[in-house]
């Protein structure tokens, strides 16, 4: 390990530059996330278009109430949400007792197979659920009409019951992290008694493990349900082909009408609904947080709490977990490779069989668009994280080192875009950027995108980066200010090695939602600015399935060794960092 | 004798520098063109045959303009959609998305009333280009033309039982073969269409039945959805015919037919917005469009072609049957005095 010497400095500045500099790029950060917030309400008192001159007027939240079409679409959203929530929450549960409390076999590739779910974009996994379980054409319902002889097919993914059921295998793997980081805390002392006093594991996960960790369940609920309501990429890919509309593809629709002009008013008005309601959501969220520190007795590192016998039972875990794997994974993926070896979108057969070619792989190979991108989905990879992690270190640092009055604002401001639905910020910033066209011409580039991106997930950053600072004692920090070295080298010298994992965690992270986001995406693209995930929704919703289906194929290819790669290093940190508390 | 001398002067001097301004606009438009080196159309991904299509069309624009030029295609939202973007675009003093436009009559009127196309004298820059191509004098080209229809997969539905018109969709004995599983279009504009036949309450009586019939809602180009039978039928399309030949070459089941007696035309046109970002570009690949090397290049890919460029599909499919073809300025005058409140009605009944 390489010793640092840090000189000091002396002659000390009136003026703290470094500091200043901190506050600035705090600021600008809150100030970005205030400003389209502040947007999206300002749009719902307007009509027209950006540029258009408009009265204020409260119109377009008559309109919205008014109209028997919003709360059809309010219905439907609340039910896909509550089905997603019924399916991520129990399986995550499930899976994270497995993992964190039960001597199951073969934990970490129980944990690998879990994370997997989380690497890859969520709207391919829809298409290969279109494949699989549409009434007509779905592959499973074919086989199991031809089996047992149906006129009918039995299970319909075309419905919003069956929609809510493919977010929620797709939301299975975070509900996973969100739960099982609550039982790795858990106090097992009770469990201990329980087991000690006789009580069956079914009882005793009933009537103590459950009520244990509720407040991490009611949390996971909670994001589970704006998550659902934000959704874009589920609705949009099978929703709306089957008349089914939630929250987002609503507000897509009103942005891109098949009739007149863009309603941004009417949109700014759903949207700040459902900022308000995003916002009361939190409230239950965050008594529920505070709530679980109540439960959490971490009985320190040598502690080992005695995990659940499985005994057999351990074949039923596994078989749940594989069960997952192969419907949540496996089958979409096999699926969508099928489809784009074929002219046209056809159940396996011999017919089939002999029309297959890899035609559609050559035509890719040759494609300039796409190459184009590919090359801007890059770039945001890269400079998305980059950026997020220099604001999130200077938010954090404010937020966990300094004793500014106002930094328990900031960091409220820095949380805000983590209860909104992300859609509303990327409509608020295509609001802006065409209404300041004329000045700054940033709209339809690729720079509106990385906005986007950065504002939206600073409250990801922050979250992480503020729980690795406050781990960092502040002796080390005095010392050196005491030697006078400066806040800039304190942060550099000090602070930035101590936190390195967490500065990883977050550029990882942030870079994999950057490869995998559509819902923000779909909203801002235009030709300069199209990613790989908008050039695969373009061709699907163009009606190139089998183009689609073959881009989304070599998508994954060429993309997973890098995803597995970031991953397996962004777990090896967040180890880490979690080691360090 | 000097007044006529003036009179043939001036008469002279304006044949010919119009003539040469003519011969010299194409040329400045070319070397204009030659500076701008792309040019972008935001429409469906399979528009013009898509990727192939679109590398065809870029060395047929070679060989007419002698230069070489990227033609860029991205798959976005529907010709409404585009429409509207444009407008919103230009009325907010952004630059638009779009190079050029492709859209049908019902949304040209929307662009026309909007001011939102550059004029250009087509007919008199390029000599190819007739008067009647000129749909919206001076703003838009006839690209090509199409019969309004039903198309249905022959493999879900049998031929007894399949749809003849529009009114068969919702004919109570043939229905339930399709009841709460048919497709219509995302938008009103095909029903718009038949108005003036059927008059406006027969329309809106249709919608009221058709709607508990409808299991889903496509735009133009999504033919794959009904080949592959995730669809049985699809009320209407602009295309019809075309996707039954495109489709049937693949040997897919599908079956296109018209829709209504007369039947109901769209006509595919192209034009430039005011506000787009290589214009020079989008005037030439405008015109390459209505050659007929870029008809051959809408054939091969689309089964698509213009009625009034001799030797093509439609061409001779019109002159093959005898067919008088609804006139497209009449069209546009169904859409410019459209009853907004049929609009209204209409999507109420079936989109919302």
């Amino acid at each position: 390990m390489s010793t640092q010497v840090l000189t000091v400095d002396q002659s000390r500045p009136l003026v703290n530059w470094s500091k200043l500099w901190l506050l600035a790029m705090a600021g600008f950060a809150a100030l970005s996330i205030l400003t389209l917030l502040g947007m999206i309400i300002w749009m719902s008192l307007r009509t027209g278009v950006p540029g258009q001159p408009s009265a204020y007027t409260l119109k377009n939240y008559a309109a919205l109430l008014g109209d028997a079409y919003t709360y059809k679409v309010m219905t439907t959203t609340l039910i896909f949400a509550a089905v997603t929530i019924a399916v991520s929450v129990p399986l995550g549960f499930i899976f994270a007792w497995f993992i964190e409390r039960t001597d199951m076999p073969h934990k970490t590739v129980a944990m690998s197979v879990l994370s997997i779910g989380i690497l890859f974009p969520t709207f391919l996994k829809a298409m290969g659920w279109v494949f699989l379980l549409h009434p007509r054409i779905g592959v499973i319902n074919i086989f199991l009409m031809q089996l047992f002889g149906l006129t009918n097919a039995p299970l319909n993914i075309a419905t919003v019951p069956g929609i809510g059921f493919v977010q929620g295998m797709t939301l299975t793997p975070l509900a996973y992290v969100m739960i099982s980081a609550a039982m790795r805390g858990m106090n097992p002392a009770l469990v201990e008694a329980a087991s000690v006093h006789g009580v069956s594991k079914l009882r005793t996960l009933v009537r103590i493990e459950l009520p244990l960790i509720w407040p991490a369940l009611f949390s996971a609920i909670i994001w589970m349900l704006t998550v659902a309501i934000a959704a874009f990429d589920v609705p949009g890919v099978i929703g709306m082909a089957n008349n089914i509309f939630t929250f987002s593809t609503a507000i897509y629709f009103m942005i891109n009408p098949n009739e007149g002009l863009p309603r941004y008013g009417l949109s700014g008005a759903y949207g700040t609904i459902m900022v308000g309601v995003s916002l009361i959501l939190m409230i239950p969220y965050f008594i529920a947080l505070k709530q679980s520190h109540k439960y959490q007795i971490i009985s320190g590192k040598s502690y080992q709490p005695r995990p659940v016998e499985l005994g057999r039972w351990w074949l039923v875990a596994w078989g749940l977990l594989g069960a997952y794997f192969l419907l949540a994974f496996v089958l979409p993926l096999l699926a969508i490779f099928w489809v784009s070896l074929l002219p046209y979108v056809q159940a396996p057969s011999r017919q089939a069989l002999s029309v297959i070619s890899f035609e559609r792989y050559t035509q890719i190979a040759f494609d300039s668009a796409l190459l184009g991108a590919a090359w801007n989905t890059v770039l945001l990879m890269v400079l998305v994280p980059t950026i997020i992690v220099v604001f999130c270190s200077a938010i954090s640092w404010i937020v966990t080192r300094s004793r500014l009055r106002w930094r328990v604002a900031l960091d409220a401001i820095a949380f805000l875009p983590h209860p909104v639905p992300n859609l509303l910020f990327a409509l608020a910033i295509a609001y802006l950027a065409l209404l300041v066209s004329n000045v700054i011409p940033l709209y339809g580039t690729i720079f509106v995108l990385m906005a986007v991106y950065v504002v939206c997930w600073i409250s990801f950053g922050t979250r992480v980066l503020n729980n690795s600072m406050i781990q960092v004692h502040r002796e080390l920090e005095e010392a050196a200010q005491v030697g006078g070295v400066s806040t800039w080298r304190i942060l550099l010298k000090v602070i930035v090695p101590l936190i390195k994992p967490g500065l990883i965690y977050t550029w990882i992270w942030t870079s994999l939602s950057a490869y995998r986001e559509l819902t923000m995406a779909v909203f801002l693209a235009s030709p300069k600015s199209q990613v790989l995930s908008t050039y695969i929704w373009g061709q699907w919703h163009g009606g190139g399935l089998g183009d689609a289906a073959a881009i989304a194929i070599v998508m994954i290819a060429v993309m997973s060794p890098l995803v597995t790669t970031f991953w397996i290093y962004a777990r090896k940190q967040q180890h880490v960092a979690s080691s360090a508390t | 004798m000097l007044y006529m001398m003036i009179v043939c002067v001036v008469f002279l001097h304006a044949l010919f520098s119009t003539t040469s301004a003519h011969a010299q606009k194409l040329e400045q438009i070319i070397a204009e063109a030659k500076k701008e080196g792309e040019v972008t159309l935001v429409a469906s991904a399979s528009t013009f045959g898509g990727k192939k299509g679109f590398a065809e069309l870029e060395n047929h624009f070679a060989k007419r303009y002698g230069f070489k030029a990227r033609l860029n295609l991205t798959g976005g939202p529907s010709f409404p959609q585009v429409a509207a973007r444009i407008i919103t675009e230009q009325k907010a003093g952004a630059k638009s998305s779009t190079d050029l436009y492709l859209g049908s009559d019902g949304t040209y009127v929307t662009m026309h009333q909007e001011k939102a196309l550059q004029m250009v004298n087509w007919s008199a820059i390029f000599p190819w280009v007739t008067k009647e191509m000129e749909i919206f004098p001076q703003e838009s080209v006839l690209v090509y033309a199409s019969f309004h229809g039903i198309i249905y997969n022959s493999n879900s539905i049998p031929k007894d039982k399949a749809p003849k018109s529009y009114e068969d969709l919702i004919d109570p004995a043939l229905s339930p073969t399709w009841a709460g599983k048919m497709a219509i279009p995302a938008y009103i504009h095909w029903l718009v269409r038949v108005s003036p036949i059927w008059g406006r309450e027969k329309v809106l009586a249709f919608a009221r039945k058709l709607a508990p019939l409808v299991g889903g809602r496509l735009r133009q180009g999504e033919e794959e959805r009904i080949v592959s039978g995730e669809f049985p039928v699809m009320a209407s399309t602009g295309g019809a015919l075309e996707a039954m030949w495109k489709w049937q070459t693949k040997s897919a089941p599908l079956v296109g037919l018209p829709g209504s007696t007369p039947a109901t035309m769209s006509y595919y046109q192209l034009a430039v917005p005011k506000n787009s970002v290589h214009p020079n570009m989008a005037k030439l690949l405008i015109a390459l469009m209505v050659t007929r090397d870029g008809q051959s290049v809408l054939e091969k890919h689309d089964m698509r072609s213009s009625h009034l460029i001799d030797g093509t599909l439609m061409a001779k499919y019109v002159k093959a049957n005898n067919l008088k073809l609804q006139d497209p300025k009449e069209l546009n005058e169904v859409f410019q005095k459209a009853d907004s409140s049929l609009d209204e009605e209409l999507t109420k009944i079936l989109l919302k």
